[in-house]
């Protein structure tokens, strides 16, 4: 799916959410981190630092209330 | 190496009296190892140590997930928390007072926005049901 989203060039309509306390955000991340690695020895194509960090620092304030943030 | 993220934009938050034994029996079933225990204002403050902000809500499916929690509990965390916490409503439109709930939400407890969870509710985005909870956060101001 963020390969999809990268070849689709919407990686800017995904947002970091953990659904905690089903996950935590520590493992959240590092899931996302290191999505790479099951790619190992293949030749598919990887996940960009530029599409992790962009969801990692992903800001749904500036984004979901039109400009009228609410913090 | 655990980094940071800017926002948690999905977070739960119930108290102990609103989980329910379906809730003990569903997890049991879908999901191996270990589920943080509580979901409580306090935990969510230190589990969300690593990002600046989290956008937190309650779960009132007891039928589907077994937590029935409220908005209250949301809007109680966002008051203590203010620094780290946002809060949204919860909007089930199964339910014949989802208008007034929402309404309560937004207008006297501050929340700003809805979240919606057709997994758990089984209603679609295109349910008629769904139009005046629409209409009304169109036009609600939640800042």
């Amino acid at each position: 799916m963020l390969i999809l989203s990268q070849e689709y060039k919407i990686t800017d309509k995904i947002f970091f959410g953990t659904d905690y306390p089903f996950a935590a955000v520590g493992e959240s991340i590092d899931g996302l981190l290191n999505i790479n690695a099951m790619l190992e020895g293949t030749m598919l194509p990887r996940v960009s630092q530029e599409t992790m960090d962009q969801i990692l620092q992903s800001n749904p304030f500036e984004v979901w209330w039109k400009g009228d943030s609410p913090i | 190496m655990t980094s940071r993220a800017y926002c948690d934009c999905h977070v739960n938050i119930w108290n102990d009296e609103h989980v329910l034994p379906l809730y003990h029996t569903l997890q049991a079933r879908v999901r191996h190892g270990d589920i943080a225990p509580k979901a409580d204002a306090s935990t969510l403050y230190q589990a969300m140590s690593d990002v600046d902000k989290a956008i937190i809500f309650s779960l009132r499916y007891g039928d589907s997930v077994g937590i029935e929690g409220d908005d209250e509990t949301t809007a109680a965390a966002v008051s203590r928390y203010s620094d780290k916490f946002v809060g949204l409503a919860y909007v089930d439109p199964r339910r014949e007072d989802c208008l007034d709930l929402l309404h309560h939400a937004i207008d006297d407890l501050g929340l700003k926005g809805a979240k919606f969870g057709p997994i758990y509710n089984g209603v679609a985005l295109s349910d008629p049901r769904m139009e005046p909870v629409l209409a009304f956060l169109q036009n609600a101001t939640c800042h």
